[in-house]
């Protein structure tokens, strides 16, 4: 009984409501529509997405494009620190060469013995002490110079720009030559002996500064035919330490491992700066290839509904012996080689120049695309030309077809005009 | 049912014309439904729009397994559910069984009211209540489903629907005494 009752009480309301209809507002359906616009300029994107979604192999593409192209940086960047470790190893072993005439070259007695009858002959007041690992008080400043990297730094800089820069340097090193002369005051550099293990240790070699730049312009202008072994070059500190901060050496990354610690005299870092960054010079060369297929069609249907007839009949009404393939396209392997050049003029700006030169390869052959043998279109095309006026030459339509030129022209533009990117994306598109 | 059919399609097509038809032909009807589901007319035009362009965005996955009047109507209770959901509208609700006591049989019938008297009567209910009534009452639902649809236990449906009749019961009952007297 009581569910009976209760059916009766939902029915009765279902009843009610069930039919019941309310006119909503007018404005609610502009509304609608208003939200059914903005719903479909979103979905506008979604085509372009679904068809990428199709080329998934050019997602792949590009990514592994991208990580060749990271990873060449990447190489590019790192590659700076090896050079300048080749070269440091290099000049070390220079060095000890240098002081060949020593009993025993290797031990770093020797060299000191060496540097200290240097210094007695030109009678110049040194105050000289031996720098171990760890610096001591009592020579003053101290400053971390890499003296292993900046010499093969300086051998570099030698080795690059040759000739030319020997002017330079002798110039920077007699200033630094009389600003020595000038003042009394302590040098040192560090030739670490122990190259195989580049450990900073015991080698200390002490030059005075006078005796040390007044030898490298001899030298380099010795070694000016043959630039590239840089043999018996000493380098001051001061030069090293101008040439570690214009190229920031300190920044590298694992250096602070070669790092010895050396006193250096303060004054002539002050004295000695770089007026000018060092030119930089560069080069590249790129071959590039690509495929291309014109698809460009002259003559065939397209002449044909012109000619008046019916586009059901065309292709039977049109006279089959005289233009048989209107035209082939070919696509072939095309390739552009490219050349680029340039030199950093600041840090700032640099000239960049370059040329390319772009083979295309691919075909369009036209066989008989005005032909005249039985087209009328290009009958009546001749007669009116030839008849609007007198004065202009007459040109025969006929002949046009077996110029070789135009028929040369016609491909050649074909191919050339093109962009090469859309020469890739045509030959990389499949068929939808 | 050709027509239907038809309209179908072309609200599949975007066809604007079609979607306005379609529109035309059921918004008076769902409107109601609406209606019942929310408090104001505002409430109730913000639902609807809202499920309509609901009902044409999704209209492609529509399969003729039903009558295309029942597909949107479950489209517009879904709206308004989920729109009362968010307006925080079922805080309140909680188990109620101080209202079991049975109100007297055979005083509460609606014949001499209206159709707005009785909408009045329902948007008077507590949130909960109301959308279990509905639920319950004019769409058929049962209480483990409704159960299923707010996200509440079955005995919550149950006292929830008690508490609804017996609400509305009382206030028929108060609205039929003033009438005859």
């Amino acid at each position: 009984m009581a569910s009976s009752e209760e059916h009766n009480f939902e029915n009765e309301w279902r009843q009610r409501f069930d039919d019941a209809s309310e006119t909503p507002p007018p404005a609610l359906w502009e509304r609608i529509e208003a939200h059914l616009d903005e719903e479909e300029e979103h979905v506008m994107v979604i085509p372009f997405w679904r068809r990428t979604q199709q080329l998934r192999w050019v997602a792949a593409a590009s990514v592994t494009a991208l990580l060749l192209v990271v990873g060449g940086w990447w190489l590019k960047t790192n590659l700076p620190e090896k050079n300048v470790a080749a070269s440091m190893e290099l000049v070390q072993q220079s060095q000890t060469v240098a002081s060949a005439p020593s009993a025993n070259p290797s031990t770093p007695q020797a060299s000191a013995k060496q540097s200290a009858t240097s210094l007695k002959t030109n009678n110049i007041p040194v105050e000289s002490q031996v720098v171990a690992q760890i610096p001591t008080e009592a020579t003053g400043e101290k400053v971390q110079i890499a003296a292993a990297s900046s010499l093969g730094e300086a051998s570099r800089f030698m080795n690059r720009n040759g000739g030319k820069k020997v002017r330079n340097v002798r110039q920077y090193l007699k200033q630094s030559t009389t600003t020595a002369s000038n003042s009394v005051f302590s040098e040192k550099t560090i030739a670490s002996v122990n190259t195989q293990n580049s450990t900073p240790s015991s080698g200390d070699q002490r030059n005075e500064k006078g005796t040390s730049s007044a030898e490298i312009p001899v030298v380099v202008m010795k070694e000016e035919g043959k630039i590239a072994s840089p043999s018996a070059i000493k380098v001051s500190p001061e030069m090293t330490l101008a040439f570690l901060e214009s190229k920031k050496m300190r920044e590298l990354l694992g250096h602070p491992k070669r790092q010895p610690w050396v006193a250096a005299p303060a004054e002539p870092l002050e004295a000695i700066k770089p007026k000018q960054l060092p030119k930089e010079y560069w080069a590249s060369v790129g071959v590039m290839p690509a495929s291309y297929n014109a698809g460009v069609e002259i003559g065939g249907s397209r002449l044909a509904t012109t000619n008046n007839a019916p586009l059901y009949s065309a292709s039977a009404s049109f006279n089959n012996s005289a233009r048989t393939p209107s035209a082939t396209n070919r696509s072939a392997l095309s390739y552009a080689f490219q050349w680029q050049g340039g030199v950093q003029l600041s840090s700032r700006w640099s000239l960049e120049s370059g040329i390319q030169y772009l083979q295309g390869n691919s075909v369009y052959q036209g066989v008989n695309a005005f032909s005249t043998s039985s087209n009328s279109y290009i009958n009546s095309l001749e007669s009116a030309v030839n008849l609007s006026d007198n004065t202009i030459p007459r040109y025969d339509f006929a002949t046009i077809s077996s110029d070789k030129a135009l028929i040369q022209t016609l491909s050649t533009t074909q191919d050339i005009s093109k962009p090469s990117n859309r020469c890739i994306g045509r030959a990389s598109t499949p068929p939808f | 049912m050709k027509d239907e059919r038809t309209l179908v399609e072309g609200c599949q097509n975007k066809n604007r014309t079609a979607q306005k038809t379609l529109y035309e032909r059921f918004a008076g009807r769902m409107f109601a439904v609406c209606q019942r589901y929310t408090r104001s007319r505002f409430e109730a035009e913000d639902v609807l729009q809202e499920a309509f362009v609901k009902v044409f965005t999704q209209i492609h996955t529509f399969r003729y397994d039903c009558p295309l009047e029942a597909w949107i109507k479950k489209i517009m209770v879904n709206t308004a559910i989920s729109y009362l959901r968010k307006e925080k509208a079922y805080l309140d609700q909680a188990d109620v069984d101080d209202y079991t006591d049975a109100v007297s049989e055979g005083e509460t019938t609606l014949s001499d009211m209206e159709y707005k008297q009785l909408l009045g009567l329902v948007r008077e209910l507590p949130t909960g209540c109301q959308s279990v009534f509905n639920l319950y009452a004019i769409e058929g639902y049962q209480h483990n489903e409704i159960a299923q649809i707010l996200g509440i236990s079955e005995g919550t449906s149950k006292s929830q629907y008690a508490r609804a009749k017996q609400l509305l019961q009382i206030k028929i009952l108060e609205t039929n005494n003033t009438n005859s007297s």
